[in-house]
C-alpha cells in the first residue's frame, strides 16, 4: 500500500488540536472515517479542484492519502505506523509516558496510555525544558462553526485540559472567524464573528481555568499577531504554499495568506501581554495536521524561533463503523454534546456498528471483533477504568458479554462524560443542580455570560500575568 | 480589472454587416483575440494557424461565446496530461486578462500579397477565405491574425471587461463534455468564456503595423508562459525572489517601448495613450472650470494648482462625480501614501503629497494618509542573525517620512496618518472582505505576482485597496459609511486602484454615491536629473534632488546632472532654440515654479533661443536652482520643528474635524 501525501519538505501550517471525530460535514467523502473537528472546525482548507481530482485518482487504485484536506483510508483503514513514516514524525514510546507521569505527578490521560495519542514531534526536547524548569505554553484553535459540539470535537478541548492541568501551563486557544469568512462563500464577517463568540462558549463549557486560558478571534486579535505573521508570510513563497495546500489559481487570495495566521500563535511573541519571548510552544493536533505544522516549523528555523512541538491523534471511528459511508445529513450518525442522555442511548443502540455476532448464539459461540465494534473502540476512548475495559473486552471477545450489554454499559460512559462536564466547571458553575431531562451540556453553557467570554478574551488580564510570574517564582525557588 | 467605463471619445463604428457568420458584439471579438493571443503563448502556437472558430451564443447567453483552438502541432511536446490540463487553462485565463491589461491592439488593412510576403501564411487561419484585401489584427506580443471584415473591435483590450472561462466542470455523473476543456485526443482547446463589460462599443482603430521580425516572433511557437504546476516544480531552478514583483511571462518589448505598470516605467512616455490603453478619462477643460468654481469660488485658495493648470494632473475616474458631490455640498475624502523605504525622501516623492494639500486645502476636506511599513519589510526586510527581522526600522522610517509629509502643510484637524503595522487591527475586517474578493489569478493578473514571490506580497494588495473605503476609518470618520473617496496617484498606480474599483461595491453600503469606487486623480511622472524618460527613482542617487540635500549639493547635481536640451554651443542655441521636451531643468520648472508668465517667458527664450534672461540652458538651470534652494531650504525649516511626539499626535487614532 502507497500513501500519498505531501512530500515532507514542504510543510504546511494548519489547524490544529481538532482530531477528527465521528459524523464531520465532510464525511460522505470519507469512506471509513470522519473528521468532523479537523475540517468542519478549521475550514475546509485548499479545497482545490485539481488536487481533488489527483486525489480521486490515488484512492482510485486504493491508495492511503492522509493530507490536511483529505483523509482517505486504505482498505484495512489508516496505517498509522506508515504515516508516521512518510510524515517523518516520531512514535510516542512507552517510556515518554512513563516519563510525562513522573514530571506532573498525574496519572497520564487514557487518551495518551490507549495510544489515541500516539505520535510527536520534539516532545523529548519539551519534556528536557522542561525538567530543567522551562514552561512552554498550548495553542490550539477552532474554527468558527454553527453545528453542534459532538463527542469527537471534545477530544483535542478534554487532551488540552489535562496537558494545561498536569503541566500547569498558559493556554491559548485561536478562533478563526477570518479563515471561515474566507473559506465559506455565503458567510459575512460580522456571522463569522457571532459564531466565533458562541463557540467560544462551547469551549470554555468544557471548563477551562480562566486564569490560565486565554481565547482569542483573529478578527479581534490581528493588530497584535500582524507583526508576527508579517515575518512568516515573508518566508513563504506563493509557490510552496501552492504546493503545500494545493490552493487553485481561482481561489481568493487571502486563503493563502490566512496560512501565516495560523502559524502565527504558535510563537509565544504574538502574546507579549503574559508570556515571554522565546518561550516553547506545543500544539496537539490530529495526525492530518502535521504538514501544515511543518511548515510552520521550517520558518521557525529560518528566523531561529523555538519549533513548536506538536503531538498527533488517530481519527476516531464513525458511529456506524470503519466500513461505513456516512452522512452529514443524519444527525444519528454522531453524538452530540447537546444531546439528552436518553437521545445519546438510543443513538448507541441503534447505529452504533457492531463487532458482535449477528444472534445471541453466534455470539455467544464465537465473540465478538473488538476491532471493528464501535462501542469497544468508543469505550477504549471514553471509559476512565483501565480494568473494566480489559474486563468487557475479553468477556465481548470470547461472547460472554452481548453487544446489547456492552451498548448499554458505553450509554452510561458517554452520559456521565456528558456530566462530568460540569461538574469538572466548578470554578464557572459552582455545581449547579441539573435537570436530568435537559441536555447537561445545554446547561451549563447556557449559564455562560457575555462577560466570561469577555474575561476569557482579555490578553492584559492581570490573572494570566501573575499566575505565571507565581509559577517561575516557584520553579526558580 | 478593466473598467467598464463609457468613453467620450470611443464612438461606435457603423460597419454594413454581412449576412453570415454574424459579427460577435465589439467586446467578444475583442476578447476572442485575447483568448487566441493567450493560447499561443500559453500553449505554444502560433495564434493564426490554431483557429479560432467562434460559436455565436451571445445570440442567447450575452456576453459570452465559446471558441475553438487546434493545438496540432504545439511546441509542448509531449503535451501534458490530463492532470495538468486545469493549470493549463487556468494560467490561459490569466495570460488572456493580462495580455486584456496590456490594453493595445491594432487593426490593419493590407493587399493580400504584400500580407503574405511580409508576414507569411501564419495570419491566416485554417478555413480562412484568404480574399485580396485583408484586415489584419495585431496584439503586441501575443498575436497578429486576419480577422473577418465584419467584425469590430474595441478600442482597447481593456474595454472588454475582465473575461472569465465558463462550464469548466460538468456536474458529477453527467455525460455532458464541460464547455471549457482541453481534448488531448482531437488537439482542440474549447474555451468558453464571458466579458465584464459585453457592450463595450466597437471604436475605429489605427495603429502601427507591426515589423517583419515582430511577427515572425509570434510564430515561432515557443512556450511564453510557465504554467504552475506544469512547467513550475523544482523551486530551485526558478529566478531569485528579487525578481518576484515582475511579471511571469517572457518581456516581449521592443527597445525604447513604453511599459507602464506599477513596478516599471520606461520608454518614451505616450500620455493620451495611456489613458486609452488605462481606460481613464482626460481630465478636460471644463472639469477645471468646475474645479475652479468649488475651490476657488469658495475663497479658499486663489488659483488652481498650477499642476492642473499645467496638465500635470491630466486624467482621472471619476472626479466629476466627486464634483458634482461638491457642488451639492457633500463631502468626500482624500487617501494617499507612502512606502516607507528609506529615510531620505527626494523630490519626487513629496510631489502627491504637496498636491493633496491644496486639494485639502481646496475641498476643505478629510485626509488620510498610509504608511505602509509591512509592504516595505515584505519586499525590502533584511534579517539580522542577532537581531532577527528588521520590522522596527521601517517603523522609525514611517515616523521619519511622516515628518517630511506633515511639513507639507497639511490641516493637522482634518488629517490622520496612520502606519499599517499600527493601524490593521482597524482595518482588518475590510482587509478580509477584499482577500476574498480578489482571486490568486487576478492579482497575478493586476499585479504580477509569480510562484517566488511570497505570500504576504500576495496578500498585500487588499491593505492597500481599503484605506478607499470609509469603513475603514470608523472613528476619524465617525462612523460616516458613505464618504467617497478621492486618490490623488501617478497614473502608474492606477492598475491597482482599477481591482480596488471592481470589487468596491461589496464593501459599502448600496447607496453609497459612487458605489464605494474611489475616484482617482492622475499625474504624470516626475522626470529623472538624467533624463525626462521614465521616473525619478531613489536608489540613483545622481538621479535625485534629496530633502536633505545643502543648497551646495543641490547647485552642484543641477548643475552636472540635470539633463539638458539645450544646443552644444551658443550659436547654435540662439539658431535653433532648446528642446524642451528633454531638458530636465524646463520640465522641473514646469513643476516647481508657480509664475506662469515667468514660465512662458522661459519657455519661449529658451525654446527658441532668443530673448536675454533664459535663453541658454545656464540661465535656465540658474533660475531652477533659485527655485529649488528656496524651497528645499522652507521644506527643511518646518521639518526640523517637527517632533516624535507631533508625529504621535498626527498618528493618534481620533475622530477628525470635518
Amino acid at each position: 500500500m502507497q500513501i500519498a501525501a505531501a512530500p515532507a519538505h514542504l510543510a504546511q501550517p494548519r489547524h490544529l488540536a481538532t482530531p477528527p471525530a465521528p459524523n464531520a460535514v465532510r464525511a460522505a467523502h470519507h469512506p471509513g472515517l470522519a473528521r468532523a473537528g479537523a475540517l468542519s472546525a478549521a475550514g475546509v482548507f485548499f479545497s482545490a479542484l485539481s488536487r481533488r481530482r489527483k486525489l480521486a485518482a490515488r484512492r482510485a487504485e486504493g491508495e492511503q492519502v492522509v493530507t490536511p484536506w483529505e483523509v482517505e483510508a486504505g482498505e484495512d483503514g489508516v496505517d498509522y505506523d506508515k504515516l508516521i513514516e512518510t510524515f517523518g514524525c516520531q512514535p510516542i514510546t512507552s517510556e515518554q509516558i512513563e516519563r510525562i507521569e513522573r514530571l506532573t505527578g498525574k496519572r497520564p490521560h487514557r487518551f495518551l496510555r490507549r495510544g489515541l495519542f500516539f505520535s510527536h514531534r520534539d516532545l523529548d526536547e519539551l519534556l528536557n525544558a522542561y525538567e530543567k524548569g522551562e514552561a512552554f505554553y498550548i495553542y490550539t484553535g477552532r474554527g468558527p462553526s454553527s453545528e453542534s459540539l459532538h463527542l469527537g470535537h471534545l477530544v483535542p478541548f478534554l487532551f488540552t485540559k489535562w496537558l494545561q492541568e498536569a503541566f500547569d501551563v498558559p493556554l491559548v486557544i485561536e478562533l478563526t472567524d477570518d479563515e471561515k469568512f474566507l473559506f465559506k462563500k455565503d458567510l459575512t464577517i460580522e456571522e463569522s464573528r457571532r459564531l466565533a463568540w458562541e463557540n467560544a462558549k462551547d469551549i470554555i463549557a468544557c471548563g477551562f481555568d480562566p486564569k490560565k486560558t486565554f481565547i482569542f478571534r483573529d478578527s479581534d486579535y490581528i493588530q497584535q499577531l500582524y507583526p508576527v505573521t508579517l515575518q512568516i508570510q515573508k518566508r513563504i513563497s506563493l509557490r510552496t504554499a501552492q504546493n503545500t495546500f494545493g490552493f487553485d489559481p481561482a481561489d481568493n487570495i487571502g486563503k493563502v495568506a490566512f496560512a501565516a495566521v495560523q502559524a502565527s500563535p504558535a510563537f509565544s511573541i504574538a502574546f507579549p501581554d503574559f508570556l515571554e519571548p522565546g518561550r516553547r510552544c506545543f500544539v496537539p493536533q490530529a495526525i492530518d495536521q502535521d504538514p501544515y505544522f511543518r511548515l510552520c516549523r521550517r520558518v521557525a528555523e529560518d528566523l531561529k524561533w523555538p519549533k513548536p512541538a506538536c503531538i498527533h491523534s488517530k481519527f476516531l471511528p464513525a458511529l456506524q463503523g470503519h466500513q461505513t459511508k456516512m452522512s452529514a445529513s443524519v444527525a444519528s450518525t454522531a453524538l452530540y454534546m447537546t444531546d439528552t442522555e436518553k437521545k445519546l442511548r438510543k443513538k448507541i443502540n441503534k447505529h452504533a456498528f457492531s463487532g458482535g455476532g449477528k444472534t445471541e448464539e453466534e455470539q455467544r459461540e464465537h465473540g465478538a471483533n473488538l476491532d471493528v465494534d464501535v462501542s469497544y473502540q468508543y469505550l477504549k476512548i471514553w471509559l476512565e477504568d483501565d480494568e473494566e475495559l480489559e474486563r468487557i473486552g475479553e468477556d465481548y471477545a470470547a461472547g460472554k458479554l452481548l453487544t446489547g450489554e456492552v451498548k448499554k454499559r458505553l450509554g452510561d460512559v458517554v452520559s456521565e462524560i456528558v456530566r462530568e462536564h460540569q461538574e469538572d466547571s466548578d470554578v464557572l458553575f459552582f455545581g449547579t443542580e441539573l435537570e436530568i431531562n435537559e441536555s447537561f451540556f445545554l446547561q451549563a453553557r447556557a449559564r455562560i455570560e457575555d462577560a466570561t467570554v469577555e474575561r476569557f478574551m482579555d490578553p492584559a488580564r492581570e490573572e494570566l500575568r501573575s499566575s505565571f510570574a507565581k509559577k517561575l517564582a516557584t520553579e526558580a525557588a | 480589472m478593466a473598467e467598464g467605463y463609457p468613453e467620450a471619445e470611443a464612438k461606435p463604428k457603423a460597419k454594413k454587416p454581412r449576412p453570415l457568420p454574424p459579427p460577435p458584439p465589439p467586446a467578444l471579438a475583442t476578447a476572442s483575440l485575447l483568448v487566441r493571443g493567450a493560447a499561443a503563448r500559453v500553449l505554444g502556437l502560433s495564434p493564426g494557424p490554431c483557429g479560432g472558430e467562434l460559436q455565436p451564443i451571445w445570440v442567447t447567453e450575452p456576453g459570452c461565446s465559446k471558441i475553438t483552438m487546434s493545438f496540432e502541432g504545439t511546441s509542448r511536446e509531449p503535451f501534458p496530461k490530463e492532470d495538468a490540463h486545469n493549470a493549463l487553462l487556468i494560467a490561459l485565463e490569466a495570460e488572456t486578462n493580462r495580455l486584456a491589461a496590456g490594453g493595445r491592439i491594432a487593426v490593419f488593412e493590407m493587399d493580400k500579397a504584400d500580407a503574405e510576403k511580409k508576414y507569411g501564411e501564419d495570419i491566416y487561419e485554417p478555413k480562412s477565405q484568404r480574399p485580396d484585401r485583408l484586415r489584419l489584427a495585431h496584439l503586441p506580443g501575443a498575436a497578429l491574425v486576419e480577422i473577418p471584415n465584419n467584425w469590430s473591435l474595441c478600442a482597447s483590450t481593456s474595454d472588454c471587461g475582465k473575461i472569465e472561462f465558463l462550464a469548466r466542470e460538468v456536474e458529477a455523473g453527467s455525460k455532458k463534455k464541460p464547455d471549457t476543456m482541453i481534448m488531448a485526443k482531437k488537439k482542440q482547446v474549447f474555451v468558453k468564456f464571458s466579458v465584464g463589460n459585453p457592450d463595450a462599443p466597437a471604436a475605429d482603430i489605427g495603429g502601427e503595423m507591426p515589423s517583419e521580425d515582430e511577427a515572425k516572433a509570434l510564430t515561432d511557437k515557443s512556450v511564453r508562459v510557465e504554467v504552475l504546476g506544469v512547467d513550475v516544480k523544482d523551486e530551485a531552478k526558478e529566478e531569485p525572489a528579487s525578481k518576484a514583483a515582475k511579471s511571469v511571462t517572457e518581456e516581449v518589448k521592443a527597445e525604447g517601448e513604453m511599459v507602464v505598470d506599477p513596478w516599471s516605467v520606461k520608454g518614451k512616455i505616450d500620455y493620451e495613450k495611456l489613458i486609452r490603453d488605462f481606460g481613464s478619462t482626460k481630465i478636460s477643460d471644463d472639469l477645471l472650470e468646475r474645479i475652479r468654481k468649488i475651490t476657488v469660488g469658495s475663497g479658499r485658495v486663489s488659483d488652481l494648482h498650477c499642476w492642473l493648470r499645467r496638465n500635470i494632473f491630466f486624467s482621472h475616474r471619476e472626479l466629476d462625480a466627486i464634483c458634482a458631490l461638491q457642488e451639492k455640498g457633500k463631502p468626500f475624502y482624500l487617501y494617499t501614501g507612502r512606502g516607507p523605504s528609506s529615510a531620505a525622501m527626494h523630490l519626487g516623492h513629496l510631489l502627491p503629497f504637496m498636491f493633496t494639500q491644496w486639494l485639502q486645502k481646496a475641498f476643505d476636506v478629510p485626509l488620510v494618509i498610509q504608511m505602509t511599513d509591512d509592504e516595505k519589510f515584505l519586499w525590502k526586510g533584511e534579517y539580522d542573525p542577532e537581531k532577527g527581522d528588521n520590522l522596527h526600522v521601517y517603523k522609525r522610517f514611517t515616523i521619519e517620512n511622516a515628518k517630511d509629509i506633515i511639513a507639507c502643510g497639511f490641516d493637522k484637524k482634518k488629517t490622520f496618518i496612520f502606519s499599517d503595522l499600527e493601524y490593521v487591527g482597524h482595518m482588518y475586517p475590510n482587509i478580509v472582505r477584499v482577500w476574498k474578493a480578489i482571486t490568486y489569478n487576478t492579482a497575478r493578473g493586476a499585479f504580477g505576482f509569480v510562484g517566488e514571490s511570497n505570500i504576504g506580497q500576495s496578500a498585500f494588495p487588499a491593505v492597500q485597496a481599503v484605506p478607499s473605503f470609509p469603513s475603514s476609518f470608523n472613528v476619524p470618520f465617525k462612523g460616516d459609511q458613505h464618504l467617497p473617496c478621492l486618490i490623488p496617484c501617478a497614473i502608474d498606480q492606477d492598475p491597482y486602484f482599477r481591482v480596488t474599483r471592481d470589487i468596491a461595491h461589496k464593501l459599502v453600503p448600496k447607496d453609497h454615491p459612487l458605489k464605494g469606487k474611489p475616484s482617482l486623480i492622475h499625474c504624470k511622472f516626475f522626470p529623472p536629473l538624467t533624463g525626462a524618460e521614465g521616473k525619478m527613482a531613489a536608489s540613483d542617487e545622481n538621479s535625485a534632488i534629496f530633502l536633505t540635500d545643502t543648497p551646495e549639493d543641490i547647485e552642484k547635481k543641477i548643475t552636472k546632472y540635470a539633463f539638458s536640451g539645450g544646443r552644444q554651443t551658443a550659436k547654435e542655441q540662439r539658431e535653433k532654440g532648446a528642446d524642451l521636451d528633454a531638458d530636465v531643468s524646463y520640465q522641473w520648472l514646469r513643476f516647481f515654479l508657480d509664475d506662469d508668465a515667468e514660465l512662458q517667458k522661459i519657455e519661449e527664450q529658451y525654446g527658441s533661443g532668443q530673448g536675454e534672461d533664459y535663453w541658454s540652458a545656464g540661465q535656465v538651470k540658474k533660475k531652477l536652482i533659485e527655485v529649488l534652494k528656496q524651497m528645499v531650504k522652507k521644506h527643511q525649516e518646518i521639518r526640523a520643528s517637527i517632533t516624535d511626539e507631533e508625529v504621535a499626535e498626527w498618528m493618534k487614532v481620533r475622530e477628525l474635524d470635518f
